[in-house]
């Protein structure tokens, strides 16, 4: 076999004898740089491939239709019955949207717990990215099937709109179809070849799959965006909707890399937190202690990405609706100043939800371990904390209200809506229960060590110096120049507000890192910990699926009556924002049909290992 | 005295350490 013969073969190329570790090393190195190519080369084709049309279009041999965008009349939409296309709509593309952030999250975390399970030599990693792959698996073809519904539906519902799409993006939809030709070919050889390509260079040969599945659902993502964000602000069209761009030019709109990056952290912590919920359900329902052990730690490990990728959210979120005011200052205060404001204060409720849940869990996860009575103080300081903050994130600033409701609140200003109702005060909150939460973390991972290197003194002390001089410069920032400077100030702080945040994450890991040098460990129980700290892992993808419905209604109406922002006019029956208690059903309906989604996907996820006993025994 | 040392050192290094930056990212805009 060639496996068995590769040593004579590369020191024969190599012209002189290598040793087998030299071999598999140097295999190793060649499967890596070939992985990286392929990656280079998805991300490559499709730039080379519009980049030759940019071309066709500047020499003037352009295929594209030079045509305004048509004005739309009732002639344009259908309904079905008395079914309002926007609710058909509405609620088809939010699961399409869920199960998609679902499945392209996975595949991410999963090959790096397996690249994680490979340098630790640690089997009980590989199991457990194959078991959350599973999840996933039954997922996928739902994802394809709201896929599939929510197009048809489009091209029934909005014909003319689609038509328009269509002139813009032209090609570019196949090349999204074929992607998925790849997706689903590089998912299914990955996930079905788990056992066959276990040891030695073969198990590198199934992580560069794992690396290039990424890359192709990465690249889906960033392809689907670009309809998203050409909506919100086109790019590459006059102003008449004709296309005067390449493809090139119409996806790299201003909104576009900003969606892409908030898009694809956020699906890192959203994947985490619904596989957290599947092991929370198999941990409850374990029959053997092993069992719950097991599942008790990979609830943690779930609960541990879903945590980490959400502590640099905010900020992406944050870039993202400074890209939105710095396009459209108009379209900025619609949804934070204007009409869909009282959303952004549902939002600080959930992400309020979230942290608390978060930290709620580690709280309780500390029981696990003898070693946590060293810190168990901290906690009712980190949960001081991070109650006063959430309380400021959700004073509300500038409400429209009814004449009943402004005599109810005695007025429509309340005094303390005026310093605790604008971004400087969230800033500051924000930072502080980010900060709160990260030191959680820090405590529960500390909380299994004894901890011997010599430096533990000034180590722990320049720790604490750093929180104490990161939360004061939070503070400084906030105050100094959100209320005593200009915009110009106010925004610029943010930044150093943020970096001060990641101060405190970086330099916390990189201190534990070497202080654990050597350090003893304590044991740990898991499946100790009680059930209300596994409850958390449930709330946690609720008030997820929940935040994602509500902000992503929040960036599709901001568009207000328009189809394309400043270009085609919505002129249908549902051109109007609608009541933000009929917004919240709509939203609590996806959620609901998501979470009843999910629980049939691990209902199935389980079956397989489910054997009916033989009746004659 | 060594914990007097420690911790004198270590505030000093994180407020020169967030000093700068503050610094650094004004000036970065």
């Amino acid at each position: 076999m060639l496996h068995n013969r590769l040593p004579q073969i590369v020191s024969k190329m190599a012209g002189y004898p290598l040793s087998n570790n030299q071999v598999v090393t140097l295999s190793q190195t060649v499967l890596t740089l070939l992985a990286l190519l392929l990656m280079m080369s998805l991300v490559l084709t499709p730039d080379i491939a519009w980049s030759s049309s940019d071309m066709a279009n500047i020499t003037g041999t352009a295929t594209l239709e030079h045509q305004a965008a048509p004005v739309l009349g009732a002639k344009d939409y259908r309904q079905i019955g008395s079914i309002s296309s926007r609710s058909f709509v509405w609620v088809i593309a939010q699961l399409h949207l869920f199960l998609a952030a679902f499945v392209l999250a996975v595949p991410l975390f999963v090959t790096v717990i397996e690249w994680i399970g490979v340098n630790t030599g640690d089997q009980r990693y590989d199991d457990m990215a194959h078991e959350f792959m599973k999840v996933s698996m039954t997922a996928y073809s739902l994802t394809a099937l709201f896929g599939g519904t929510l197009a048809f539906s489009l091209f029934l519902l909005y014909p003319t709109f689609m038509a328009y799409m269509m002139t813009v993006f032209g090609n570019q939809v196949l090349v999204y179809a074929l992607l998925f030709f790849m997706e689903s070919g590089v998912l299914y050889v990955y996930y079905y070849s788990w056992y066959a390509l276990r040891y030695g260079n073969k198990k590198y040969v199934h992580l560069s799959l794992g690396v290039l599945l990424n890359g192709v659902g990465t690249t889906l993502l960033f392809v689907a965006n670009a309809w998203a964000t050409f909506m919100m602000a086109p790019s590459g069209v006059d102003d008449t909707g004709a296309v005067t761009g390449g493809i090139w030019d119409i996806m790299r709109g201003p909104l576009w890399n900003p969606l892409n990056l908030h898009r694809f952290v956020a699906n890192i912590a959203f994947g985490g937190a619904v596989v957290g919920a599947y092991a929370g359900y198999k941990m409850l329902s374990a029959q053997t202690m092993a069992q719950r052990a097991h599942y008790d730690w990979m609830g943690y490990t779930a609960n541990f990405i879903a945590v980490l990728a959400f502590l640099p959210l905010p900020f992406a979120g944050y870039y993202l609706m400074a890209e939105i005011y710095a396009y459209s200052q108009q379209m900025g205060i619609t949804a934070m100043g204007g009409i869909l404001a009282w959303l952004f204060i549902v939002q600080a409720v959930l992400i309020g939800t979230i942290l608390l849940s978060a930290n709620y869990y580690l709280w309780n996860g500390m029981a696990r371990c003898e070693g946590a009575k060293r810190y168990m103080g901290l906690i009712k300081y980190i949960a001081v904390t991070l109650i006063v903050s959430f309380l400021i994130w959700v004073t509300p600033h500038t409400l429209i209200l009814s004449a009943k409701e402004i005599a109810t609140l005695g007025g429509s200003h309340h005094p303390w809506l005026g310093p605790f109702g604008i971004m400087p005060a969230k800033n500051i909150a924000v930072n502080l229960m980010l900060i709160g939460t990260f030191l959680s973390f820090q405590l529960y991972r500390r909380a299994d060590k004894v901890i011997t290197v010599p430096w533990a003194g000034f180590g722990n002390a320049l720790m604490v110096a750093i929180y104490l001089v990161a939360i004061a410069n939070v503070i400084f920032l906030g105050v100094y120049y959100g209320y005593f400077t200009n915009t110009v100030y106010k925004v610029g702080s943010s930044v150093a507000q943020v970096v001060s945040t990641l101060i405190v994450i970086v330099s916390g890991v990189v201190i534990d890192t070497m202080m654990f040098k050597g350090a003893k460990t304590l044991p740990v129980k898991w499946g100790h910990i009680s059930n209300r700290g596994v409850y958390a892992l449930f709330a946690l993808p609720i008030a997820f699926t929940w935040l994602m419905a509500l902000m992503g209604y929040v960036r599709s109406s901001v568009r207000t009556h328009w189809h394309v922002y400043t270009i085609m006019k919505d002129n249908s029956v549902d051109n109007f924002i609608p009541s933000i208690g009929h917004a919240g059903n709509m939203m609590t309906i996806a959620t609901i049909s998501f979470l009843l989604l999910v629980l049939f996907i691990f209902w199935v996820a389980s079956l397989g290992d489910t054997k009916q006993a033989h009746p004659n025994k | 005295m060594k914990v007097i040392k420690n911790w004198l050192l270590s505030f000093v290094i994180a407020f020169a350490v967030f000093y700068l930056m503050d610094h650094a990212m004004m000036s970065m805009q």
